[in-house]
């Protein structure tokens, strides 16, 4: 495109607007698009991917920026800016489901909305996690209901759930005295947001260890006492003495740990595992 | 004498930080507010104008009666007299340094460092959205290039800014919640704050340390009874 074809931001502003608030024909709409496209959005795209070494930006935009375009307003700011944001998000997000490291959703706004609809106003953090909470219990159950592989020794669902007490823990670090002003350790929050059942309670990780309630105390323990990680060998280590237990190696902790996780994703699906399970992971 | 925010909202009390101190951005305005615009240097518009982002970008239950006054005056300056006066000013910027501060950062910054390139870059953010809402046309597109790559190193970089997260927990604190609906220019500026809060993982460190709950989670998960 040359210098006298180049749009102006004022251009450029409108143009997404018009394509925000609707009415346009199919055609009309498909023009503006590639309009903006060519001009701001493939540009910005390529920028990110390669200054935030994000190489699936581009894919998840496709997927998504033409949806959450609708919520432009050229009277609240300019196009490029909106559209920084919501890439950079994007961007964020791709990284993170990378690592499988999230936080439930709660500090992804989008991605509430998108789950949510387009109308509806934006929860509150209490109303977030009661949601995060309930959809992880809905998906909990269904998966404690699958069938277990004959074959199976490990009992991944009672991984998956240790594994999601622990992780919630370690996000709980670094806040020490804000438990103790509320009375509380981060064991404590981290079981009592993610509470087990009777059933999941007696669940045992191997044939023959003590129940999952009774592991989970050795390392609620610790995790009371210090404010750090609990590592794959810091697990093995406190988990040898428990009577019947056969020491596995850290290797074979984290081995379990990945499959339990492999397991839930196989059972729920990506989509939903990452968007109600991964992100408290 | 100098607006004061309300002592009611302590946690968002970070005196001292060039981040985020209400007080001077008052007194900044306070003392050039009677000055027409085309008698203070083009630094001292900038600042004004930074002031007046940062102000926008604070919930109005966080500010006292007086600054809340003081933003809708300069507001109403800016609109009256902005004209030619902003045409040239974000030229004053301070990010001339964005190279030499990001070489430091890289190396064994102290935190008075890391917090003045970071108040650089807000404050540049913040006259460039003021001016937005004004004078859009008067945004030099290589000064919004310039933005986006800084916004973007502190993205790549947000762990380096480790120890300034608890002002900029606070900051982030004072501003509304639906800043990012109301005001993209603004909302923008919060892209560096949120890549220091959690910075981005990294595929070449293992295991990667799941990046632990801000405050306002916490508060919730230690509310919260459990599933609804």
């Amino acid at each position: 495109m040359t210098e006298a074809t180049r749009p102006t931001n004022g251009e450029i502003d409108a143009a997404a607007d018009r394509l925000a608030q609707g009415g346009l024909s199919a055609t009309e709409a498909e023009e503006l698009w590639h309009h903006l496209e060519a001009t701001v959005v493939l540009p910005m795209i390529q920028r990110l991917e390669e200054e935030l070494d994000c190489d699936t930006l581009g894919a998840a935009a496709e997927a998504k920026l033409r949806g959450r375009l609708q919520r432009y307003r050229m009277a609240k700011g300019r196009f490029p800016r909106w559209l920084e944001r919501t890439l950079v998000n994007l961007a964020r997000d791709e990284k993170r489901k990378v690592r499988r490291r999230g936080s439930f959703g709660m500090d992804d706004p989008d991605q509430l909305a998108d789950a949510r609809g387009e109308e509806e106003p934006t929860p509150s953090l209490d109303e977030q996690l009661g949601r995060a909470l309930t959809a992880l219990r809905q998906a909990l159950d269904e998966l404690e209901r699958r069938p277990r592989a004959r074959q199976q020794k490990t009992d991944y669902h009672a991984m998956l759930l240790l594994e999601l007490r622990l992780a919630t823990a370690a996000r709980l670090r670094g806040h020490r005295d804000a438990l103790a002003a509320a009375g509380v350790t981060r064991p404590e929050v981290s079981a009592a947001r993610l509470a087990w059942s009777e059933a999941e309670q007696a669940r045992e990780i191997q044939p023959g260890w003590p129940k999952l309630q009774s592991v989970w105390e050795i390392l609620a323990e610790e995790l009371a006492r210090t404010d750090d990680l609990l590592t794959d060998d810091d697990v093995v280590r406190l988990l040898a003495p428990l009577p019947g237990v056969a020491a596995p190696t850290a290797v074979a902790w984290r081995q379990w740990r990945t499959r339990a996780t492999q397991a839930a994703t196989e059972f729920l699906g990506d989509d939903r595992f990452e968007r109600v399970v991964a992100g408290w992971l | 004498m100098t607006p004061r925010r309300e002592r009611t909202e302590p946690r968002n009390d970070v005196s001292g930080s060039t981040l985020a101190d209400w007080d001077r951005w008052c007194g900044v305005i306070v003392q050039r507010l009677q000055v027409p615009l085309h008698r203070l240097t083009g630094r001292e518009r900038f600042e004004l104008l930074a002031c007046l982002g940062k102000l926008e970008r604070t919930a109005p239950r966080h500010l006292s009666v007086e600054a809340r006054a003081l933003r809708t005056q300069l507001r109403d300056k800016l609109a009256q007299e902005a004209g030619d006066a902003l045409a040239d000013v974000l030229a004053n910027n301070p990010l001339a340094a964005w190279a030499r501060w990001t070489a430091q950062a890289l190396n064994k910054p102290t935190t008075d460092q890391l917090r003045e390139m970071l108040a650089a870059l807000d404050d540049t953010e913040a006259a460039v959205a003021v001016v937005a809402g004004l004078k859009p046309r008067s945004i030099c597109p290589d000064l919004d290039g310039l933005l986006s790559a800084c916004r973007t190193w502190v993205e790549r970089h947000g762990e380096l800014f480790a120890p300034l997260r608890g002002e900029v927990e606070r900051l982030c604190d004072s501003m509304p919640a639906d800043l990012e609906e109301e005001n993209y220019d603004l909302a923008v500026t919060l892209l560096k704050f949120e890549a220091i809060l959690d910075p981005l993982p990294d595929e070449r460190d293992t295991p990667v340390e799941p990046a632990p709950f801000t405050s306002a989670v916490l508060e919730a998960l230690i509310r919260k009874p459990t599933a609804q």
